[in-house]
């Protein structure tokens, strides 16, 4: 028998991005702000109701417990009520820190001090000479390890602790998830991602406000999502996810948040929406959402009907109007960046089309040719351009 | 990206500075020299490599070693990051994300900064052009010739990389091609001289196939002859075998015959004594059954008989048994009667408990009862306390204010004995009307005096012109003066008497010179006595108020006076009630802690009897328990004892058959003696003679056998000499002879076989290396063509390169050019757009609809050029850095007062919504602007605002 299957059958919880002390923006002291605020705490009590039911065996947070690396007194004190919740249970609360509550200094870290206080077990890399070291914590033969937020750094950091693994038996924890999106920073691509495939059995991921599962086909990369919709606009699956270490296999499970209404409507020229209330069926507490499309001259009070909406029984309306007679121009974009025009030069170029290059591919072998030539390695250069005319005169029998 | 604090230790003029920046509009103030530009440096130097005005050696504190520099900033994905940089006679650079080292060495920390701030290219090229715009630059770099324009530009564009890659690497791998292609076409030749061979090679391959199948043909022949006389001498190896065979068979079969005629002989033997035994049995069977029965009868009545024994030792037992039981009963019928006595006395004894508890109880009641009454008495005291309390605080409250509204009345009215100051005020009034004159003398004397001095002066001063004749006034000759003689001591009686003027205005001025600061002192004196009287007329309404004040706070004290008696219930002094309710609450308390000390006293004793009950209700419980136990084992000893003589009496009766078993047993022992013999005869004969049919078979099967064994001898021998004349030993031997002939000249021919097969191969292979040269000869034919098309196209791609380069600067010049102009609009509010064109030469044109026309950069005014420049300025940043950050270093030397506010004002529009801008600056036209403020002074100490 091998180690491997000597080992417990055993659960582990997963969420990531709570957000607790979180207010929306704007007038601090309305209903509104103060119902959001309890929401957040609702959702994660929600969380931990559900762990103690189940007797589960280990709870990670993957980042972003707090909304800001500087809390209030009340949101430190409910946090520590609803995690010692778990701490009287036995349950180990194994968390990492995120993009908000990430402290740029040890001694002001509020996750620190719960860590020192004994409420949950915070992992972070630490700098030990030359390396950057990794600690873990064992739970049952598995050990679990936290990358925090590494920001930029996340696909070097992963291929770093990939390196420290031996064995399957481990579980990472970092706040990140797969991504090419430039518009949002600190996520990593799949192909950094998959490092982790053959040392992991449970990599546990955040940031995203989504729930995702990498990759599609057998995955071990999973994302729950945050608990609350952190933008009322967020409109996909959040939750939490459940890891069976006998069965390989995790199942999520939705949060409980606050319900949101969502409605699309249309107005044609000259109209307005007067009757919009008549037609919708408001929920009392409910986010409602809408959004207005229509072209030419027609006529949307926004704040009026959002007003209307709010009075309707609504917690709180945001109505959105788009135009669709309207493409988007140049000035638009209010400073395309060098990189952009750099590309639309080289894309929409006749004479690399009349060669038969054109597209990413000629934009990716003009970016090699360039650092090559900076760099002043002609033989990778003379590799890549040899393969890149290849694939335009076509294959050599 | 925006830098949130910097430290710098022995760089430039810095021995030590530490500083924080703020996101937005940050400025650095300070006069020449104190290190302004310094910072931008460090900043340079440690995040983008570069921006030094001299060498780095250089720019280490005079006599020192080794400088230091340390920025933090915030990156793109919201986290801090700390670069360090030590140079000097120790160097390192290092970048740490938190406490992680992330980076170490110049050139890994420059490109991680250069990632992690979403720049491009060579940044520190980026800083140096785009994001710092150095003293005076901000015009200038617009102006020049268009050789030097296009240069600048070019660098900061940084494209000329594609013309670069198309002149350097690009040219060597079209050369690099062209080299292959002749390689191949070498190679080619060779493969040509080879191929010549192949026809040759053909030819032999078919030879070779000729005699290959010759040669299998005449194998063929002599394999088929070989065949032939192998069969044949198979055949009589097969006979010659046979013959063997059956010599051996007959062998057999004669030592079978021999075995079975001495069986048959045995078995003969053996019947003849089975008939004699069973003669011997028939005789004596009759005496052997009749004694088998007798045995049988015997055991019976013997079996019987030892029962029998066995009854008359259990009834000894049992009566033994039943002396022993009857003892038993006899001592536990007095064991029961003692108990019954034992219950009646504890029956007796609880009785007597009760009594005693029920009078114990009516006790305490009686008692308790009491006590609730002593507890209302002290409540009800204690609640009196309470009431009397509250009031008398309210009591003593009023006493400490009639106290204080008699210390304020007695402060009020010692002011009455004051002088009445409005008298003192029509005195004083009367003393600076008095007083105000003399002042208005003494200006007047004052006047006449400098008029005096002054006359005397100028005769002095022009005493000389005057002595000429010259009128100091018209500055010409004067009759007047001239014609007069003696002018000289005219002069002197001038001068003298206007000096005998000012001695006696000096005495009138000794009069009243200290007229002004008596007036001063008197107004003084009247502000004093005018304060007196506002405060007098204050202190009367306040009078007024406490004297109200005081009647109704005495009107309150007694009113509290005679709540305080009502609550005691009798009239008494405050300080009496107070200590006759203490009093009162002492003795209500003693009286109730008595009686409840009398009530515990009682339940105690209620308890103990209590405990006794329970002990007596335990002990009869028990012993109830014990007297059913004893009854039971009384009544069960008894059964068992009448069973016992039950069974006693069944057992007698049984007994007395004994005597006429023996008698019977013995009759039995004589019969059997008398058949004895003829029993034993039986059965010692009577197996041997159950042989006898047994023995019978096996004689005829004996015989049987012999008859078959010598019939199949008989077959044998025919068959035997059959085959012996079969068999021809000659043909057998000549046979073999031919074999071995054949057989050699067959291996001869495989031989030659195998030769010519091996041939045949060899020529096979090096025909099919001959096909290989040919295809590999294609195959560099479709490389050179191929090598063809790429040279073709990397010709085009050179070409292509170049084209990109002037094209994407083009876009860079078009984009910049129309954000430039946007922000251009929006801030000067006019139509005109900025137009750059391939020279990077700037103009302005007016809208159509004013004519358009185009004004040169040379031909704006000193602000417009600022403006446009500004605006081509952020929108560089904008598009080339990526970093959201800019730098202005000295940005409004020479500039005058109006352009430096349209800067100011412009600074803000155009690179306010950058995450950071820093300007250094001597000129506090920013102030305003800035989100934050550093001030630098010269001997490097830092203070911030």
């Amino acid at each position: 028998m091998n180690s491997e299957s000597e080992l417990a059958d055993l659960k582990f919880l997963h969420c990531s991005d709570i957000h607790l002390g979180r207010r929306p923006i704007g007038s601090p002291n309305s209903p509104y702000s103060s119902t959001r605020y309890e929401d957040y705490f609702d959702a994660f009590e929600f969380v931990v109701d559900w762990a103690l039911a189940h007797k589960i065996d280990a709870f990670f947070v993957t980042g972003d417990l707090f909304d800001k690396r500087e809390i209030n007194p009340d949101t430190l004190a409910r946090t520590q009520s609803i995690l010692s919740r778990l701490r009287d249970c036995g349950i180990r609360v194994i968390a990492i820190e995120g993009n908000h509550d990430k402290s740029f200094n040890v001694n002001e870290s509020w996750l620190r001090f719960l860590h020192e206080t004994a409420y949950l077990e915070l992992l972070s890399p630490v700098q030990g000479g030359n390396d950057i070291i990794f600690p873990y914590v064992e739970i049952s033969g598995f050990k679990v390890y936290g990358l925090g937020y590494p920001g930029f750094l996340a696909a070097e950091m992963i291929s770093k602790v990939a390196s420290v693994l031996s064995g399957r038996n481990n579980i990472v924890l970092v706040h990140t998830a797969p991504g090419n999106d430039s518009f949002i920073p600190g996520l990593v691509t799949p192909e950094a991602l998959n490092v982790l495939r053959s040392k992991v059995v449970y990599a546990g991921g955040g940031h995203l406000h989504s729930q995702f599962a990498f990759p599609a086909n057998d995955p071990f990369f999973f994302v729950p999502g945050s608990l609350e919709y952190w933008d009322v606009w967020e409109n996909d699956r959040k939750g939490f996810y459940v890891f069976n270490t006998e069965k390989e296999a995790a199942d999520f499970h939705n949060s409980r948040r606050r319900e949101r209404q969502e409605f699309s409507v249309h107005v044609n020229e000259g109209e307005g929406l007067s009757d919009f209330i008549e037609d919708h069926e408001i929920h009392h507490g409910a986010i409602v959402l809408v959004t207005v499309s229509g072209s030419g001259d027609f006529n949307v009070d926004q704040g009026g009907l959002e007003r209307e909406i709010e009075s309707g029984g609504a917690l709180k309306a945001f109505v959105k109007v788009r135009r669709t007679d309207r493409d988007i121009t140049l000035d638009d974009y209010k400073s395309m960046s060098a990189r952009d025009i750099e590309r639309e030069v080289i894309m929409s170029s006749k004479e690399w089309k009349e060669i038969g290059a054109k597209g990413e591919e000629l934009v990716a072998i003009i970016e090699k040719m360039k650092h090559f030539q900076e760099e002043g390695r002609y033989d990778l250069f003379k590799d890549s351009v040899d393969s890149f005319l290849e694939s335009i005169t076509g294959d050599v029998s | 990206m925006r830098i949130t604090s910097i430290d710098l230790e022995n760089f430039r003029s810095h021995s030590r500075y530490s500083g924080t920046f703020e996101k937005g509009i940050n400025l650095i103030l300070g006069r020449n020299g104190s290190g302004k530009s310094s910072i931008i440096e460090a900043i340079g130097l440690a995040l983008f490599g570069g921006g030094l005005r001299d060498r780095q050696e250089d720019a280490v504190r005079w006599n020192e070693r080794r400088a230091r520099i340390k920025v933090a900033f915030l990156a793109d994905d919201g986290l801090e990051y700390v670069v360090e940089k030590v140079f000097g006679n120790a160097s390192n650079h290092e970048l740490y994300q938190g406490e992680l080292l992330v980076a170490r060495g110049r050139e890994s920390v420059i490109e991680k900064i250069r990632i992690i701030c979403g720049l491009q290219g060579d940044i520190s090229r980026t800083f140096e052009n785009v994001i710092v715009a150095s003293q005076n630059k901000i015009a200038d770099q617009f102006l020049g010739s268009p050789a030097v324009r296009r240069d600048y530009f070019n660098r900061v564009f940084q494209v000329d990389l594609y013309r670069k890659i198309s002149t350097d690497f690009m040219r060597s791998y079209v050369s690099d091609l062209r080299n292959e292609d002749e390689f191949l076409r070498r190679e080619i030749a060779i493969l040509d001289s080879q191929l010549e061979r192949k026809e040759e090679v053909k030819e032999r391959v078919a030879q070779l196939l000729k005699d290959l199948s010759l040669t299998k043909k005449e194998l063929d022949t002599l394999r088929d002859t070989l065949t032939k006389i192998r069969s044949e001498k198979t055949s009589l190896e097969q006979v010659s075998r046979e013959i063997a065979s059956r010599k051996s068979s007959l062998e057999r079969e004669l030592v079978s015959l021999k075995d079975a005629s001495g069986n048959l002989k045995n078995n003969l033997k053996q019947r003849e004594r089975a008939v004699r035994a069973k003669e011997i049995v028939d005789e004596s069977r009759e005496a052997h059954d009749l004694y088998e029965k007798l045995l049988k009868e015997e055991n019976i009545l013997n079996t019987e008989k030892r029962r029998l024994e066995g009854l008359a030792e259990e009834s000894s037992r049992i009566g033994r048994k039943i002396s022993e039981f009857e003892i038993e009963i006899t001592r536990l019928t007095e064991s029961l009667s003692n108990k019954n006595n034992r219950l009646r006395e504890i029956d007796d004894r609880f009785e007597e408990q009760k009594i005693e508890r029920s009078g114990l109880m009516k006790e305490k009641e009686a008692a308790e009862l009491e006590s609730g009454k002593k507890r209302r008495a002290y409540e009800l005291s204690v609640s009196k306390k309470k009431a009397f309390k509250v009031i008398y605080e309210q009591y003593r409250e009023n006493e400490r204010r009639i106290n204080s509204i008699d210390d304020q009345y007695a402060s009020v009215r010692n002011l009455e004995s004051v002088e009445e100051p409005n008298l003192c005020l029509q005195k004083i009034d009367e003393e600076i009307e008095k007083t105000n004159r003399e002042v208005m003398i003494l200006e007047k004397l004052n006047e006449a005096k400098t008029t005096k001095s002054a006359q005397k002066k100028a005769l002095e001063e022009y005493e000389d012109s005057l002595a000429e004749g010259i009128c100091p006034l018209l500055n010409e000759k004067c009759r007047n003066i001239e014609n007069r003689e003696d002018y000289g001591g005219y002069i002197a009686g001038l001068i003298k008497g206007l000096e005998e003027g000012e001695r006696e205005l000096l005495k009138e001025i000794k009069k009243v010179g200290d007229s002004p600061s008596r007036l001063n002192e008197l107004l003084g004196e009247k502000t004093l006595i005018l304060k007196a009287i506002e405060e007098r007329a204050k202190k009367e309404s306040e009078k007024s108020r406490i004297e109200e004040e005081k009647s109704k706070l005495m009107k309150t004290h007694k009113n509290l006076i005679l709540e305080l008696s009502s609550i005691l219930g009798v009239p008494a002094e405050v300080e009496q009630m107070s200590e006759e309710i203490e009093k009162e609450i002492r003795e209500a308390s003693t009286e109730l802690e008595l009686q409840n000390k009398q009530v515990s006293s009682l339940a105690d004793q209620i308890k103990r009897i209590d405990s006794q009950i329970e002990e007596l209700i335990i002990g009869r419980k028990k012993l109830d328990e014990e007297k059913k136990e004893t009854e039971k084992a009384i009544a069960s000893r008894r059964t068992e004892t009448a069973d016992l003589r039950s069974s006693l009496e069944e057992y007698a009766k049984e007994l007395d058959k004994l005597p006429e078993f023996n008698t019977r047993i013995e009759e039995t022992r004589r019969a059997m003696a008398l058949n004895k013999a003829g029993y034993e005869n039986y059965n010692r004969f009577a197996t041997l003679a159950g042989y006898l049919e047994e023995y019978a078979s096996l004689c005829q099967s004996s015989l049987e056998k012999c008859r078959n064994t010598s019939l199949s001898i008989s077959r044998i021998r025919k068959e035997y000499s059959l085959l012996q004349r079969a068999f021809d030993s000659e043909r057998f031997e000549q046979l073999g002879i031919e074999e071995k002939a054949v057989e050699e000249k067959y291996n001869l021919k495989r031989d030659e076989t195998v030769s010519i097969d091996r041939d045949l191969l060899s020529a096979k292979t090096d025909l099919e290396n001959l096909s290989d040269i040919e295809k590999q000869k294609k195959t560099r034919q479709k490389t050179i063509e191929k090598i063809g098309k790429k040279v073709e196209l990397a010709e085009k791609i050179r070409e292509n390169l170049n084209l990109t380069g002037e094209r994407i600067t083009a876009g860079f010049r078009d984009a910049i050019e129309r954000k430039a102009t946007l922000d251009y609009m929006r801030i000067s509010g006019m139509e005109e757009t900025i137009r750059w064109n391939e020279d990077y030469e700037v103009s302005v044109k007016a809208p159509e609809y004013e004519g358009g026309s185009i004004r040169s950069f040379s031909n704006l005014s000193g602000g417009e050029q600022v403006l446009v420049s500004l605006c081509l300025r952020a929108a560089m940043t904008g598009i080339l850095s990526g970093a959201r950050f800019a730098v202005f270093d000295e940005p409004t030397s020479n500039l005058d007062k109006e352009r430096k506010e349209l800067l100011a004002h412009s600074l803000r529009e155009l690179f306010g919504e950058l995450d950071q801008s820093i300007i250094v600056t001597h000129d506090d036209v920013f102030s305003e602007m800035a989100q934050k403020v550093i001030r630098l002074e010269p001997p490097n100490e830092l203070e911030t605002q």
